[in-house]
Parts: structure tokens; sequence; C-alpha cells
């Protein structure tokens, strides 16, 4: 009984562990859950630029 | 709000939603931990999420000199990895003479295929500018030329290269304003000076001003549509808030857990 505890939970972990890890590979890839509304604005440009600027230490997040 | 996880979220979000429409990721500058006695633990992590964002150009401020040196100093002794200064800092006014500092380059340019003219491309000339009028950091150990001069040096060099021009700075909006007169070849100034209101970009002649809020908590954006029968360019700016309701990317948040965990241990131990 106890080895068969054992295995599932080995087998869950594994499950869970492959789970993160799709989501990171999605989520590299763009909007896993993004609110749709933030990407907003007109589609009629040819080029977008992102500003940053005075983050000064916030790796985030901050209040 | 802010932060690295929030910003890779948007960028990557961005990206997925107009795959065939390119965007720069670009910094004004002051990005490190300055005046806290956690700032050397909490700056390293600065660098690293700094460089796996994947910035086009970063602004050289007078903030972030002292610790682009602190940074370049830790790579040599080995305790962070070289390859996080591989970064793009550029600057019209700043000349390290010192040995071992990262590599400051007087501009970049950066080149695109756009959507509205087949086999037409932009090309787009970025610089940085330095203001420090009160000379804190060190003559001896950086050249410091005049911001205006150092601007219509660098826009000179570019003249025919590219279409167009953009100034990251850390000068107030003050002088930015006199810069847009002095010099109108820039097509748009980027303000990085500590301001936390949000104030729409301005269009003072032929410069567009644009003023992000501090500590990264939104994302400024400018979206460019070329004229390619004139010089004219139409433009829409937003902001984004990187707010609660954004998702951290899953690399980026895992960088800010562990800056999170290492400046609370520096803070116990206290």
């Amino acid at each position: 009984m106890k080895t068969l505890s054992a295995l599932f939970i080995w087998f869950a972990a594994i499950a869970v562990s492959s789970d993160v890890a799709r989501a990171g590979q999605q989520s590299q890839l763009g909007t896993v859950g993004f609110p749709e509304d933030l990407l907003g604005g007109t589609s009629n440009f040819d080029l977008a630029i992102l500003f940053h600027g005075d983050i000064r230490g916030n790796f985030g997040p901050c209040g | 709000m802010g932060g690295f996880a929030r910003r890779m979220s948007y960028f990557n979000a961005f990206a997925r939603k107009y795959p065939a429409r390119p965007f720069l990721r670009l910094d004004g500058g002051s990005i490190f931990s300055h005046g806290v006695a956690a700032a050397p633990v909490m700056n390293p992590y600065m660098l690293e999420g700094t460089y796996l964002s994947q910035l086009d150009a970063i602004n050289l401020s007078v903030w972030d000199v002292p610790v682009w040196q602190e940074m370049a100093d830790l790579a040599a002794a080995g305790q962070i990895a070289k390859g996080f200064l591989d970064v793009p800092l550029v600057s019209a006014n700043v000349t390290p003479k010192i040995p071992n500092y990262p590599v400051v380059r007087p501009y970049v340019i950066r080149e695109y295929s756009i959507a509205s003219g087949i086999g037409k491309t932009v090309r787009i000339g970025i610089t940085g500018l330095l203001f420090d009028p009160e000379e804190r950091i060190s003559r001896r150990d950086f050249l410091i030329g005049e911001p205006s001069e150092s601007a219509r040096r660098v826009l000179d060099e570019l003249q025919g290269r590219v279409d167009y021009r953009i100034v990251l700075t850390d000068m107030d909006i003050g002088r930015a304003i006199s810069l847009a007169s002095a010099v109108p070849k820039i097509n748009l100034i980027l303000v990085t000076h500590n301001y936390s209101a949000l104030t729409d970009p301005e269009q003072v002649g032929s410069t567009l001003l644009v003023i992000p809020v501090n500590e990264g908590r939104m994302v400024s954006e400018v979206r460019l549509k070329f004229d390619l029968k004139s010089v004219n360019v139409d433009l829409q700016t937003r902001f984004v808030p990187l707010d609660s309701t954004v998702p951290d990317d899953p690399v980026m948040g895992q960088l800010a857990q562990r800056a999170h965990a290492a400046v609370e241990e520096f803070q116990k131990g206290k």
C-alpha cells in the first residue's frame, strides 16, 4: 500500500512539473490570461515603441 | 505595480497580438536602486532582469553611471555573469575613460520592414543624453559633453542613415523642451526624470516628448504609421498600467521571487 501511495505521489509530482513547464512555454510565447483591453488602440501602425524609464530598483511589483 | 515579470508579459502579449508589427523596447535609464542599504543586493537582479528584457537601447543616466561600474567590477570578480553586461547602452555625450566599464555606444540603428509598404524599410536611430549640471559624475573618469552639442553632432552623423531619430535622456522636462527647440531634427525625446505623475506626451515643434511614469508602473507606448511619400508620421500614444491584472512572465517571475528572497534575507541579517 505504501509503495502504491509513493508511486501515486511521484506521478502527481511529474504531472505538476510538466504543467508548470508547459505554462512557462505558453507564457513565453504570449498571452495566457493577459487582459485583452490592455492591448487595445489602433491596429493601423507600422512600428510601436515601448518605453520605460526610472525603474529605480523596482524588480517588481512595488506599491 | 510594475516589475520585470509584468513588463515581459506585456512584451510577449504585444508580439502575439500584432505578429507582423515590429516593436522597439527602450529604457531611458535610472534602472538601478540607489541610496538604500539593500541596493547592492538588489542591483545584480536589476541587471539580470534588464539583460533578459532584450531591450534595443538603454540610456546612461547620472543615477546609473556608478552602478554600471559596480556591476562591471562584480563581473570582473566573477560574482555575476559577464554576459549580463552585454546590453545596448547608448550615450551621445558620455565616453568612459576607465577600463572595465560596460560598452557605451554613441547610438544604435534599428531597421524594420513596414507593413504598409512592401519592400520598404524604416530606419530608427537611437541615442542617449546624460544630464549632469552639478557634475556629480567624475570628469576624471568620464568624458562628458554638453548635451545639445553632443545631440547635434550625433544626429549629423546619422544624417541620411536614419528616417526617425530618438533621444533618451534624464534631463528635466524644461530642458527637454529647450533641447527640442535647439535641435529640431529629433523626432522623439524620452524624458526620464523620476516623474510620478501621469503626463500625456507633448508635441514641441516637430518633436514628441514622452514622459514615462517612474518605477516602471506603466509602459509608455507610441505607435507610428509612416507616410512613405512624405516625411510625415502619424502616431498614437498610450499608457499601459502594469497592475495586478497583468500575469507574470514565468522566467521573470522567478527572478523577482529570487530577488525578493535575497532582500528579505539581507534585511533579516541586519
